[in-house]
Parts: structure tokens; C-alpha cells; sequence
């Protein structure tokens, strides 16, 4: 490295020594911030540059959160379009599968809805525009020159291009000594059948429920470390029909509310829940989370069990069955292990 | 019958009791039910701490107003829908507190909030509306073995809840979830239990032209700390719960204007906390954060003191339509007590 102490500066300029670093322009704590984008045509996985992603300093950083930014030109869109796979080369994904944008962390409230729009709506509360943010619990060491690859799949729920922009924020590490492990996060979901809510506008009385269960490979660790689970969310993707935009209003949300329970317990027999509770109450309405805290030990897994029933639906001429779409329960588990640097 | 839990369940795991109750809306003297205990008992071999309480509302058929109608009903249960909860006889709460006391804004989804009735202009009406609320705990409540939580719902009477929805929405079944996680065997001997107090004014009319005789809490101990250790409160909130046939959505009244009510704060040695003996009252919004409707005061309210409430129309300001208005005001903190039994 070349002192620049030593460089002959102009004449009149005053340069102490040691003040200015051109090299290492970096201190610790110096924030830092990766950026990639990738345009993603339906049906497809692409990765962003991923060099751009790539720790480009001296020194290792860490990293403290995680942003998701998608937009389309013109339809609505929200978290479940959009599936992300996280990878560290030589320690392994951060998940087994793609993970949809919105099931990575509490619900930040920037986006409420949960439900896709496929077609020109005169509905103005959707936006084309998505955002999420994934605040590790504990940052994610990344040494110098290591790359925490992204990679992206579109799931072709609506049929425009999405365009996808991914960043890292966190800090540089400076003068700190090498940790023995690091904390990688982990990632695992679940995504029901799509359930079918023609249902609800038979003639009633009735008791007639749906109901998808999640297997002992969906919710599992399969990673060789115990896995400490920091949290649970639970979203319900109400997909689009091709022409009908009534689907957007609000009511479709509340009617979801009404119908979905959920059940959830792990490979041990432990009961995160005692009994089926409404979809809403368990995975809260604000943040769609419930609290993690529990240890799963390589091969453990959570069962989920996701039921509609009609929970008092009633068919109603003129206000059903144009809002009745399928609705695809998505589960995911996010949690920590430790691994050796 | 609930069974008890054995290990290997370990420190942190999380729980969720949780138990429902349907309540008749129609009830010309309101209805008051208890859920039941068992169901909200801690049946672990260890102490359990809860974070927070939720509550989720959902009718039980749909609302009568449906569909284009031109008159729209705009719910929030919590406005009129109250909780009282104790452990192991221990009260959490002075009085029945309303749904939406209990948290700050950001705690409850007003994505579907407000209430209103006869409101002709662009609707917003839901034939199923439900609502979710959030208590969360300044500390976690410690509930020892075989402990149980005591938790009655209560719909206030109809003739207290004037241009009432009750006629679209009969009955509605409330939700109430305990989250918390499990702790170790050994348990303090000192828990900060919270408590909150609420007072619901009677109504106040708008632009009534001379100061409202509002209320004071002297008389009426609301705000009195009958423990024998001081409280903390930790915030204030408040919520404003109007009637009118032409005024815009509550949450949206609530969220800009919310200087319609003044407010004088003393505590009884005399001390201002908002507004001096004499002077004259403030407007809320110089108190309560209309973004998140509450106010961190974190102050300290000694054995057996209170604080003294006075609340009156502002007459400053011409609000049109002279709504009449229903300030809630309620304080929230904890208090340190031996771990009840």
C-alpha cells in the first residue's frame, strides 16, 4: 500500500500525514450499500450483476439489512410474484428454494395488500410497486471479496415484466479481529395448494372446508446446524383473474380474514398453536408474524395446516361470486444458524 | 382437557393461548362475556412470559349493508367493543378498556378502521368487516404454573354507541391470543405487571360555544394508582370515537384532525403534565402523536396519587358539521408486584 504521507502534494496545500488514504478510503463502521437490478419476463429466473453485489473493500463487512424493490409499468403487485435465492459461495443458500419477496421478515406496512392484479384497473389504492425490508437479527459477515449471490425467479402470476432491485446495507469492519463463526441466516417455506373459495357461495347451511397441509420437507432444517427460529410469517396470496378487477377491493382481503384458520406445530408434537385459530389472529394482521424462539435440529420441521371454512359466509347475489378468487397459502420460517469462518 | 406439557420444551419456546367468545351486538344493555380460563391457562411445567395480547374481531354473519349500496357502514370494533383482563385476580386493568385503547396506532390495522353509519358519500363499506388490535406489553407478564388469564369481552349498550352499526353486524366473535414464550423454572420474585386505565367521555359536541364541563377525574378515580408501588406510564393514548351522519371516516378525522377536544393534565400534587391549572386547555394534537395516536410520557405516578383529566370542545376552530365526539383517553405502564401465585 503506498503511504501517502509521502506524496509531494501542491505547494500551498496543507495534507498532514495519514489524512488522506486514497486506497483504503474506509473506517470502521462506514456504511456501506450494494445495489443490483435484473428486469425478470414471466416464467423465468435471472440473476442481477451479481459482481455489484460483491463486497468490493479491503476488509469484511457486515450486513444489516436486506431491501426488495419490485415494479411492473402498470399492474399491481405485491411480495408473493417475486421469489429470491440467497447464496454465499463455499457456505451454502440461505434457503432451499426461492423465497417469495414478502415472506423474509415482519410486514413493514409499506404494502398491505396480498392480492395480484392482472389487468388494466380503474382501481387507484393498488400500486405497481413493491417494497420490502429483511432486518437480519444478527449481521451477516461477509469477508473481503466474497459475494452474497441473488438469484431471482418470476413466478408468472401476472404477466408483465417485473424489474427488481436488491441492496445490502450494512457497515465496514475494520481493525476487528476474525470471528471463529458467523451467523448465517435461514430460510424455509411453504406454500399450500391453491384453494378453490366457489365454495362459500353454495346454498348454506353447510360445514364445507378446504384445507392444505404443509409435509415434513417443507418447513424443515436441512442444513447440518441447529436452526434457531427468530419467526414465522404467514401470508395469503389471492391470485388474479384475467379480466375481473373487482378482486382488487379491500372486500377480498376481508373476506380471506374471514375464512382462513391455521394450525401450526413442530416434528416434536410441540403445539404452536392448540387448535386451529383464525389465519389473521396467529400470523397478526399488522406485521404477519408470529414469534419464533424455538430450536429445530437438523431434519426437525413445522407442520402447518391451513383450512378455509365458511365461518359464516353467506352467498350474497350481487357481491359474489365476481370477488372470489383462489387464494394460495404461503408459510415461511426465518431463522439462524452458526457455521465456522 | 388441556394437558399439561412436558420436556424437552425449551426456555424461549413460544406460546400462543388463545380462546373465542361470540357477543350479541343487538343487546340494548350491552353483553358481557368471559372466555374461557382453561383455555387461557398455563398448562407448561414452567412460568410463561406473554409480550402481548391480541385481539381479532370477526362477525359472524355478513352485514346487512352490502355490496353498492349508497349508505355504507364502516366498522371498528374496537371503538365499542371493551376488554377486562386479570391473572390470578390480579387486575391489568382499572376498568373495560375499548379494543383500541390498548395500543398505539401502529399496533392496530385501521386499513378497515374507522366507524361510521349513514355517511353518503364515496363508500367504504365491507360485508365483512374485522379488526385487529395489538396490546403489547411494556414488560412481559409472567404467568407461574397452572396460572391462568381472566379475560371478559363486552360490547358497550347501544344507546352509548349512537348511529350504531349494530342493525348490519348482529353478532361478531372476538379472538383473544396470549403470545409469549416459555421461561426458566427458577421465576423472579418481583414481576412489572402492566395496567392500563381508560376514561370513555360521555359525548362532546363540537363548536358547543362555551367550554364543555367536560370531566374531571377528581371524582372519579379513573387515573388513581391503587397499588401500593408507584406506576410507570410508559404512553397516553388517545382515540377519537365521533357520530355524525356527514362526516368524513373516523380514522381519517383522527389522523389529521384531532384537535377538535382540549385537554388540561395535572397529576394531584398539583404538578402540569400537559397544560397548567388555569391556563387553558390544549388542543390534543399538542399532546397525542396523531401518526401513531399516543403520547410517551414515561412518568412516574406514585402510590394512591392520580393524575386529574379535564376535557372540553374547542371552540377555537369551526369543524363544520359540529360532529359529536367521544374522546377516549387512557394511560398504560406497569407496576412492580410479588409474582401473583
Amino acid at each position: 500500500m503506498t503511504d501517502v504521507s509521502q506524496i509531494r502534494q501542491p505547494t500551498g496545500v496543507y495534507n498532514p500525514p495519514g489524512l488522506h488514504r486514497p486506497s483504503d478510503q474506509y473506517s470502521d463502521g462506514s456504511p456501506i450499500s450494494l445495489i443490483a437490478t435484473a428486469t425478470l419476463v414471466a416464467n423465468s429466473a435471472d440473476s442481477p450483476n451479481n459482481v455489484a453485489l460483491k463486497n468490493p473493500t479491503p476488509h469484511p463487512i457486515e450486513l444489516t439489512e436486506i431491501r426488495f424493490h419490485a415494479h411492473t409499468s402498470s399492474l399491481a403487485i405485491e411480495g408473493g410474484a417475486v421469489g429470491f435465492k440467497l447464496e454465499i459461495g463455499g457456505v451454502g443458500s440461505i434457503s432451499d428454494d426461492f423465497v417469495q419477496m414478502w415472506l423474509f421478515d415482519k410486514s413493514s406496512q409499506l404494502t398491505r395488500g396480498e392480492t395480484l392484479q392482472d389487468a388494466a384497473s380503474t382501481i387507484t389504492n393498488y400500486m405497481s410497486e413493491a417494497d420490502y425490508v429483511w432486518q437480519l437479527d444478527t449481521p451477516l459477515y461477509i469477508k473481503s471479496g466474497e459475494t452474497l449471490a441473488a438469484t431471482f425467479q418470476h413466478y408468472g402470476l401476472i404477466s408483465e415484466d417485473i424489474v427488481i432491485d436488491i441492496t445490502y446495507c450494512g457497515r465496514v469492519l475494520v481493525g476487528h479481529p476474525t470471528p471463529r463463526f458467523r451467523t448465517i441466516p435461514f430460510l424455509a417455506k411453504w406454500q399450500g395448494d391453491s384453494i378453490d373459495l366457489t365454495f362459500i357461495t353454495a346454498a348454506f347451511p353447510q360445514t364445507i372446508t378446504a384445507e392444505t397441509d404443509s409435509t415434513e420437507v417443507d418447513l424443515v432444517n436441512s442444513q447440518a446446524q441447529p436452526v434457531t427460529v427468530r419467526r414465522m410469517i404467514g401470508r395469503l396470496l389471492t391470485l388474479p383473474t384475467s379480466t375481473d378487477n373487482s378482486q382488487l377491493s379491500d372486500e377480498v382481503q376481508l373476506l380471506n380474514d374471514q375464512i382462513f384458520d391455521v394450525n401450526l406445530r413442530t416434528s416434536h408434537g410441540y403445539e404452536l398453536t392448540r387448535d386451529f385459530y383464525p389465519f389473521r389472529l396467529v400470523f397478526g394482521r399488522d406485521t404477519r408474524a408470529y414469534p419464533g424462539g424455538f430450536v429445530l435440529q437438523p431434519g426437525d420441521y413445522v407442520l402447518a395446516q391451513v383450512r378455509a371454512s365458511q365461518n359464516g359466509i353467506t352467498p350474497l347475489a350481487g357481491v359474489y361470486p365476481t370477488l372470489i378468487t383462489p387464494v394460495i397459502p404461503q408459510i415461511s420460517l426465518i431463522g439462524e444458524r452458526q457455521v465456522s469462518l | 382437557m388441556p394437558t399439561v406439557i412436558q420436556p424437552p420444551w425449551q426456555t424461549g419456546y413460544p406460546v400462543l393461548l388463545s380462546d373465542s367468545i361470540t357477543l350479541d351486538l343487538t343487546a340494548a344493555a350491552g353483553v358481557t362475556k368471559q372466555l374461557n380460563s382453561q383455555r387461557l391457562s398455563n398448562t407448561y411445567n414452567t412460568a410463561v412470559a406473554i409480550d402481548e395480547l391480541r385481539f381479532y374481531v370477526r362477525p359472524t354473519a355478513p352485514a346487512v349493508t352490502t355490496g353498492a349500496a349508497t349508505i355504507g357502514s364502516h366498522f371498528d370494533f374496537g371503538s365499542f367493543i371493551t376488554a377486562f383482563c386479570s391473572v390470578n385476580g390480579l387486575h391489568l386493568m382499572q376498568n373495560a378498556v375499548h379494543l383500541r385503547s390498548l395500543g398505539t396506532l401502529w399496533q392496530s390495522d385501521l386499513t378497515y378502521g374507522g366507524y361510521q353509519k349513514g355517511f353518503a358519500g364515496p363508500t367504504r363499506h365491507f360485508t365483512y368487516p374485522t379488526t385487529f388490535f395489538r396490546w403489547v406489553f411494556p414488560e412481559p407478564l409472567w404467568i407461574g404454573r397452572q396460572g391462568a388469564l381472566d379475560i371478559r369481552v363486552a360490547a358497550d349498550a347501544i344507546a352509548s354507541r349512537p348511529n350504531d352499526p349494530s342493525v348490519d353486524v348482529p353478532n361478531v366473535t372476538v379472538y383473544v391470543a396470549a403470545l409469549g414464550r416459555l421461561q426458566p423454572v427458577s421465576q423472579p420474585q418481583m414481576v412489572a405487571y402492566p395496567y392500563v386505565a381508560e376514561y370513555a367521555s360521555t359525548g362532546i359536541t363540537a363548536r358547543a360555544g362555551t367550554a364543555f364541563p367536560a370531566f374531571a377525574m377528581a371524582s372519579d378515580p379513573v387515573f388513581r394508582n391503587p397499588f401500593m408501588n408507584p406506576i410507570t406510564i410508559e404512553r397516553i393514548t388517545n382515540s377519537l370515537y365521533l357520530t355524525s351522519t356527514n362526516v368524513g371516516r373516523q380514522v381519517d378525522m383522527l389522523s389529521n384532525f384531532p384537535d377538535p377536544i382540549t385537554m388540561r393534565l395535572t397529576d394531584s400534587r398539583g404538578n402540569a403534565i400537559g397544560g397548567a391549572s388555569g391556563s387553558s386547555p390544549i388542543p390534543l394534537g399538542g399532546f397525542i402523536d396523531p401518526r401513531t395516536g399516543d403520547w410517551t410520557i414515561n412518568r412516574i405516578l406514585d402510590a394512591y396519587q392520580f393524575m386529574y383529566l379535564e376535557l372540553y370542545a374547542n371552540t377555537d376552530v369551526n369543524f363544520g358539521t359540529q360532529p359529536i365526539w367521544y374522546p377516549r383517553v387512557a394511560f398504560s405502564g406497569t407496576h412492580l408486584a410479588e409474582l401473583v401465585p
